[in-house]
């Protein structure tokens, strides 16, 4: 799986590399089970402090997205284990909140939000290499 | 003769030493990273010309004056001698030269402000790149690892029906010049030396799967494709230079001990010594720096272009990045990897390299 970090952006790297995982996860370039590298490796080849890598791979376990295990490394978790809680969906629904504010602030509709997230969701299912 | 034979030696080192900036990656050169458009340039190019034919001609006299001078002097200019003045041409005159061409272009760059507008600067990396074997089984050193138990156990067995006084050292005729007291450490000094060597190119094996992915934003398929590649040669080329030293060792061994003829065994030791350092040249040219010089899969040509490392690299030649765990990262102006110094490991491993060998030669 390819991951792209810009140095220059506002976005911090590790929530870069958050992003870059769950959007393989996403695109169906990481299945569970499948391993990621350690975080030594992936830090030297980016070229960043590991305490950048672990940052972003104790939140994606946070999340529950990953597992780590102590001899494995880290390990995409399965579907069942990323399902979204009742917590996590209040989350969801919190971050989407400012969006939604602008959507009707600048006149749309309910229908033209739902096609808007529409194209945004097959944006991220069509992205493969 | 020797001379002869030492300037057939080091001409294919100069050739590759002075064309070295034709063989580097295309966003970099003279130790400086540059846009790829940048490195066609004819004024770019012109910069790679002069430094090759300056490079080129200066090591190529000095080192005919050199030859020249051990068989006018041979007194003075000794074999010991020639092996440390033979560095100038093959060391320090590319080095000499290669100083002003690299501020040179550092202060083009800084002129011409060539990544300051662009914010194209991306850092990709491949999540599966070590899993798609970038070097050779290590398994492959069980060859050498077998020649190392044989030269100790012939040792062994032989040890008591040795001499008192064993030849180490020989002239370029096959004459012993030199000898040493019977210990079990001087016999010894043989098999420990080869294992020495193995951990050595065990470690290099080690170090190519696990230096830094360094991928061309602008073709990552490709550049993938082509690292992979040459990793794989250069591990390959690691393993049979382990294999061919170890041989060369048991080689010397068994003629110290009186089973091999000597002329024959200096003939086998130049011939073999040709062939690794022919072999690296040729592989140099063939792969370029991180297999640029190879045919990559096409992959698709993005808009990103490398993030910009210059800070790390000191006079573009040292890595030195604190925050990057890396060991083993690509060298900037050359062929093949460098140790990243300012990971501790870096000076144990500089240190083990030059303190081993002398321990060796004191036993």
């Amino acid at each position: 799986m390819w991951m792209e970090i810009n140095f220059e952006s506002e976005t911090p790297i590790y929530t870069q590399l958050v992003q870059a995982v769950m959007k393989g996860i996403a695109a169906g370039e990481l299945k569970a089970g499948d391993p990621l590298p350690s975080v030594r490796s992936l830090a030297g080849d980016l070229g960043v402090n590991m305490l950048t890598v672990n940052k972003a791979y104790q939140q994606l376990k946070q999340e529950g997205f990953i597992t780590i295990h102590r001899k494995k490394g880290a390990i995409i978790e399965s579907a069942e284990t990323r399902a979204a809680s009742e917590g996590q969906l209040q989350r969801m629904a919190e971050k989407m909140y400012p969006i939604m504010l602008e959507s009707i602030c600048r006149g749309l509709t309910l229908e033209d939000f739902q096609r808007l997230s529409a194209t945004v969701h097959h944006q991220i299912l069509l992205e493969k290499e | 003769m020797e001379g002869l034979l030492l300037f057939i030696l080091l001409l294919p080192a100069i050739l590759l030493a002075a064309t070295i900036p034709y063989l580097t990656r295309k966003t970099e050169l003279f130790g400086v990273s540059i846009p790829e458009s940048v490195s066609r340039r004819s004024d770019i190019n012109r910069m790679r010309k002069q430094y090759a034919y300056r490079t080129g001609i200066t090591s190529i006299l000095l080192t005919g004056l050199i030859v020249a001078g051990h068989y006018l002097y041979p007194a003075y200019l000794t074999e010991n001698i020639m092996a440390v003045i033979m560095l100038i041409p093959v060391v320090v005159v590319p080095a000499a030269f290669y100083i002003p061409s690299h501020k040179e272009l550092k202060k083009l760059k800084f002129k011409e402000e060539w990544f300051n507008d662009q914010h194209t600067e991306r850092r990709i990396v491949n999540t599966s790149f070590r899993s798609q074997k970038p070097v050779y089984s290590f398994y492959w050193f069980a060859i050498p690892a077998l020649v190392i138990l044989a030269t100790a156990l012939l040792a062994y067995v032989k040890y008591d029906s040795l001499p008192s006084r064993i030849p180490t050292h020989f002239d370029f005729q096959g004459n012993a010049d030199g000898f040493s007291a019977k210990t079990p450490m001087s016999v010894a000094s043989i098999p420990l030396m080869q294992a020495f060597l193995l951990v050595v190119m065990l470690g290099v094996n080690i170090g190519i799967m696990k230096a830094k992915q360094q991928i061309d934003s602008a073709n990552p398929v490709k550049s993938l494709e082509q690292n992979l590649v040459f990793r794989r040669i250069w591990s390959g080329y690691s393993i049979i230079t382990s294999v061919l030293i170890t041989a060369l060792f048991l080689m010397i061994e068994l003629i110290s001990f009186g089973m091999f003829p000597e002329r024959a065994g200096t003939y086998i030791s130049l011939a073999l010594a040709f062939l690794m350092v022919i072999g690296a040249i040729i592989l140099s040219f063939k792969t370029g720096q991180g297999g640029s010089r190879l045919n990559g899969a096409s992959g698709k040509e993005t808009a990103f272009t490398n993030k910009d490392d210059d800070e790390h690299w000191k006079g573009g030649i040292f890595y030195w990045n604190k925050n990057d765990p890396s060991f083993f990262v690509e060298k900037r102006f050359g062929i093949g990897w460098t140790c990243n110094f300012a990971h501790p490991l870096s000076w144990i491993v500089l240190g083990g390299i030059i303190l081993v060998p002398i321990l060796l030669s004191l036993l």
